[in-house]
C-alpha cells in the first residue's frame, strides 16, 4: 500500500464488500494489503489459485508421463518425473512416487522380459498396469485374469510372480496386491448342470444327495434280507 | 448443472443459491454443496469454488449453532455499503447527504478520497454506527500503520456498543481466525467474552479455540476457557453444546480423558436441546472418543489400521484443505491394496472392527461430499461385463461348495437315520419276532426321525454348519473376488452389488448369488473399500 492509487483501490474494493457475507474475502484482502501472513492457512484467494494452477499443471504432466512412459529416453523421462512439483499437492505424491519408481527400474523391464521363467502375457499386463491410472489398470488386470484358461498356464504365471518377488522386489512391490491375487487364484471346472438349490435348509426327499440314497438302499436291502431270513 | 447455478444469489442469499429453504437440514446443504463442487472443482474453477465454499461454510456454521437465517438477514441491508462498488474515484469532494444510509455512503466516498481526514473526523464523532467502526478499522491500517492492532480494537469497540451486529461479528470471527496468534489469543478471547453474548461468542471464536487447543499447553487452554465462561451470558444453551461437541472431536486426540468425559456428559445432560443435526455430531464425538480410548492402540497391527488412524486424526485436527489432501492421499493407498484391507477386517468383523469401520464410513461420506469426489461413471455395458465375469467366477466354486454341503447333509441326516434304524435291529437278529419287530421299529424310527430328531436337533445343527461353511467359503473364495470387482467397476457398493444380483439372475445362478450377496451386504469392509475407490486417480 505504498501509492495513493493502491490505497484507493484497496479501500474501494474493501467498501464494496458486505462483511456479513464476504468477511473472509475482506480479511484476505486486508492480509494482502498490509502484507500480513494469515496464521490459519485457510482459503486465501491467492494461495488457492496458485495451488489450483500447480495441481492442474502437475496432473497434466503426470498424464503425459503415463502416456509416453515407454517412448521417452530414460534420462529424459527421469528429468520429466523430477520436474513435477507436488510439494503442496500431497494427494498426487503416491502417483508420482509410483511413476518415479517405475522409471528408475525401467532398465529392469527388458531383463524381466528375457528371463526364462517370465510369461509374456503377464509381463505385458504388468508393464501396462504399472504405469496406467488405477481405473484403467484395473481393467487391464481383469482382462488378463479372465484369459487364464488352463491350470498349467496359471501355474506358470504364479511361478513367474514368485520369481519376480525375489528377482525384482521393487517392481513386485508396486503391484503386490495384484500378485497376491494371482497367487491365490484357482481354476476350477465349471458346472453348468448345477441346480443351485442346496443352500436352502428345508428338507426335501428329492434333494437328498447320492451318498444318502446309497445308505438308504443298503438299509432297505439289509432289512429285506433280514426279513427273508427270519421268515424261513 | 451450469444452467441451474444461481450465481446471482451470491453472496447475499446463500440459501437460495443452494436451493434450500429456511430450516434446512445439514445433509441437504452438504448434498447441494457436493453437487456444485463436482462441477466447480478447486483445480479447474478456483474462483467459483472459493465463493461456493465461503457460502457453504457460513451456512454450515449457522446451522450447527442453530442461528436462524431470518434473524441474521435483518441487519444485512444496513451493511450494504455496495454503492461504493459503483463509485468512480474523482478528486471532487463528496456531497453531504441527509439520511443515515446515504450518509454512510458519503463516509465511504470521503474515506476513499481522503483516508486521514475521514479517520480523524469519524473517530472524533460522538456516536457511531457499526459501519463507522468498520470504516475506522479499515482506515486505521492506512493512517496508523505502526499499530496493527487498531483494526481489531475498532471492531471490538464496535461490538461493545453493538454486540449482536452480524457484520462486526463476522469480521471479528475472520480476523481472529486469520491473524490472532495463539499466545495472544487468551487475552483477546477473554476481552471478547465480556463484550458479546455466549450464543455468538462460541460461533465467532470456534476456529481460534481449535487452533489454541492444538498449539497451547492444555492447562492454559482450559483456564482460558473457564475464565471466558465466567463472563459469558447465555439466552440459549444450544450454541454452547455445538461448540463443545466440535471441541471434543479435536480434544479426544490430546486432552485428558476426564475433561473429554465431562464435556460429553454436559452435552448429554441437555438431551432435550439436541436436535437431529447436532445429534449426528454428538454421536461422532462419542465414537471418536471410544476409538481413541479403546481401538487406537491396535493401529500397529496393520498398515490399514495405521492409515485409518492417520485419516481420522487429520479429519478432526487439521484445517479443511489440509485434512482433505491428507485424507485423499491415505485413502488412495488403501484403495490400491485390497488384500491389506481384507486382512485387517474379516467378513464378519469383531465389535472393534465394526466400530472402526462405521466411524470411517461417516468420515469418508463427509469428506467425499465436501471434496466433491465421486465414482467415475462406468459404461453400463462395461459394468454388465464385469458383473457377468464375476458371477462366472463364482460359478466355478459351486461344485466344491455344493459337494461339501451334500456331504454335510449326509453326515447330519443319512448317518443318524441309518444308525437309528440299524442300531436296535442288529442285537435283535435271530429273535423269533424279529420280522415283526423290524417292520415296527423301522416305522417307529422313521417317525422319531422325521417328527423329533430332524426338525428339532439335526436340522438346526446342519443349518449352523452350512452357514459356517458358506461363511468360510465367502471369506476364502468369494470375498477376494468381490473386492476385485469393486476395485474394477468403480461404482458405489450398493449399485455394484445390485448389478451383480441382476447378472446372477440373468445367467441363472440366482440362489448362489443371493447367498453371496447376503454376506456381501453385511461385509462392512467391502463397503468401506468401495468408499475408498473414488480417491484413486
Amino acid at each position: 500500500m505504498s501509492t495513493n492509487e493502491a490505497v484507493r483501490n484497496y479501500l474501494q474494493r474493501a467498501f464494496s464488500m458486505n462483511p456479513v457475507w464476504q468477511a473472509a474475502n475482506l480479511i484476505d484482502l486486508r492480509s494482502r494489503a498490509v502484507r500480513s501472513q494469515r496464521l490459519d492457512a485457510q482459503q486465501a484467494d491467492v494461495d488457492l489459485e496458485r495451488v489450483a494452477r500447480l495441481r492442474q499443471r502437475a496432473r497434466k504432466q503426470i498424464s503425459q508421463i503415463q502416456t509416453e512412459f515407454w517412448k521417452q529416453p530414460l534420462d529424459q523421462l527421469l528429468k520429466q518425473v523430477d520436474s513435477v512439483g507436488v510439494d503442496q499437492l500431497p494427494e498426487l505424491l503416491p502417483t508420482l512416487n509410483r511413476l518415479r519408481n517405475a522409471a528408475r527400474c525401467r532398465a529392469d523391464f527388458p531383463k524381466m522380459a528375457q528371463a526364462p521363467w517370465m510369461d509374456m502375457q503377464l509381463f505385458n499386463a504388468f508393464k501396462e498396469a504399472v504405469v496406467l491410472p488405477p481405473s484403467e489398470a484395473g481393467q487391464v488386470k481383469e482382462r488378463f485374469l479372465s484369459r487364464i484358461r488352463s491350470r498349467a498356464k496359471l501355474k506358470r504365471i504364479q511361478k513367474a510372480a514368485a520369481m519376480m518377488a525375489t528377482e525384482f522386489p521393487v517392481l513386485y512391490a508396486m503391484e503386490q496386491d495384484w500378485f497376491t491375487t494371482l497367487k491365490k487364484t484357482k481354476l476350477r471346472q465349471s458346472s453348468d448342470e448345477y441346480s443351485g438349490s442346496t443352500f436352502e435348509s428345508s428338507f426335501d426327499w428329492a434333494e437328498l444327495s447320492w451318498p444318502t440314497w446309497i445308505v438308504i438302499m443298503i438299509v432297505i436291502r439289509a432289512l429285506l434280507r433280514l426279513l427273508a431270513q427270519s421268515g424261513q | 448443472m451450469s444452467q441451474t447455478t444461481n450465481w446471482q444469489y451470491l453472496p447475499a442469499d446463500p440459501l437460495k443459491f443452494f436451493g434450500l429453504s429456511a430450516g434446512f437440514e445439514r445433509r441437504e446443504l452438504k448434498r447441494a454443496y457436493g453437487q456444485l463442487i463436482r462441477q466447480f472443482k478447486p483445480e479447474t474453477h478456483p474462483a467459483e469454488f472459493q465463493r461456493i465454499r465461503a457460502a457453504y461454510e457460513m451456512l454450515e456454521s449457522q446451522n450447527r449453532y442453530g442461528v436462524q437465517q431470518a434473524q441474521a438477514t435483518q441487519q444485512i441491508s444496513l451493511w450494504d455499503l455496495g454503492s461504493a462498488q459503483n463509485l468512480t474515484v474523482t478528486d471532487k469532494p463528496p456531497v453531504a447527504r441527509k439520511d443515515v444510509a446515504v450518509e454512510t455512503v458519503s463516509d465511504v466516498d470521503s474515506a476513499i478520497l481522503d483516508p486521514k481526514a475521514t479517520y480523524q473526523r469519524l473517530s472524533s464523532r460522538q456516536e457511531h454506527s457499526p459501519q463507522d467502526y468498520f470504516i475506522l478499522a479499515t482506515l486505521a491500517d492506512i493512517v496508523d500503520r505502526e499499530n496493527k492492532n487498531m483494526y481489531l480494537k475498532w471492531l471490538l469497540t464496535g461490538l461493545k456498543q453493538f454486540p449482536n451486529d452480524p457484520g462486526l461479528l463476522r469480521l471479528v470471527a475472520e480476523f481472529l481466525s486469520a491473524f490472532v496468534d495463539c499466545k495472544l489469543a487468551p487475552t483477546t478471547l477473554v476481552t471478547l467474552s465480556k463484550l458479546i453474548a455466549g450464543e455468538d461468542f462460541f460461533r465467532v471464536t470456534e476456529r481460534v479455540w481449535l487452533r489454541c487447543l492444538a498449539e497451547l499447553p492444555f492447562e492454559k487452554f482450559e483456564s482460558t476457557l473457564q475464565t471466558c465462561e465466567k463472563f459469558l451470558r447465555y439466552r440459549q444453551i444450544r450454541p454452547r453444546l455445538a461448540f463443545y461437541v466440535r471441541l471434543v472431536q479435536q480434544a479426544v486426540w490430546s486432552a485428558p480423558a476426564e475433561w473429554v468425559d465431562q464435556r460429553i456428559a454436559f452435552v448429554e445432560s441437555h438431551g432435550s436441546e439436541i436436535d437431529a443435526s447436532l445429534e449426528e455430531d454428538v454421536e461422532l464425538a462419542i465414537m471418536l472418543r471410544d476409538y481413541v480410548r479403546h481401538d487406537r492402540q491396535a493401529k500397529s497391527q496393520s498398515p490399514v489400521l495405521e492409515s485409518i488412524d492417520e485419516m481420522l486424526h487429520a479429519y478432526c485436527t487439521q484445517a479443511w484443505l489440509e485434512s482433505a489432501a491428507r485424507i485423499s492421499s491415505t485413502c488412495e493407498l488403501m484403495a490400491r491394496n485390497s488384500h491389506a484391507v481384507m486382512d485387517a477386517f474379516a467378513a464378519e468383523p469383531s465389535e472393534r472392527a465394526a466400530r472402526i469401520l462405521t466411524l470411517c464410513s461417516i468420515v469418508l461420506a463427509d469428506v467425499s461430499q465436501q471434496t466433491g469426489l465421486d465414482f467415475q461413471p462406468t459404461a453400463p455395458e462395461q459394468l454388465q461385463l464385469l458383473a457377468d465375469r464375476t458371477v462366472r467366477d463364482f460359478e466355478e466354486t459351486i461344485r466344491s461348495v455344493s459337494s461339501k454341503i451334500d456331504w454335510m447333509r449326509y453326515r447330519f441326516f443319512g448317518l443318524p437315520l441309518a444308525c437309528l434304524i440299524l442300531g436296535p435291529l442288529l442285537p435283535a437278529y435271530g429273535w423269533q419276532y424279529f420280522a415283526i419287530f423290524t417292520v415296527a421299529w423301522t416305522g417307529l424310527a422313521l417317525l422319531i426321525f422325521l417328527a423329533v430328531l430332524k426338525p428339532f436337533v439335526l436340522e438346526k445343527r446342519a443349518d449352523q454348519k452350512t452357514r459356517q461353511l458358506v461363511a468360510r467359503e465367502y471369506q476364502r473364495e468369494w470375498r477376494p473376488r468381490l473386492f476385485r470387482y469393486i476395485q474394477s467397476c468403480h461404482q458405489p457398493s450398493n449399485a455394484a452389488l445390485q448389478q451383480l444380483y441382476e447378472s446372477g439372475h440373468q445367467i441363472g445362478f440366482s440362489n448362489l448369488v443371493d447367498v453371496i450377496l447376503s454376506y456381501a451386504s453385511g461385509d462392512l469392509a467391502l463397503h468401506f473399500f468401495s468408499r475408498l475407490q473414488p480417491f484413486q486417480r
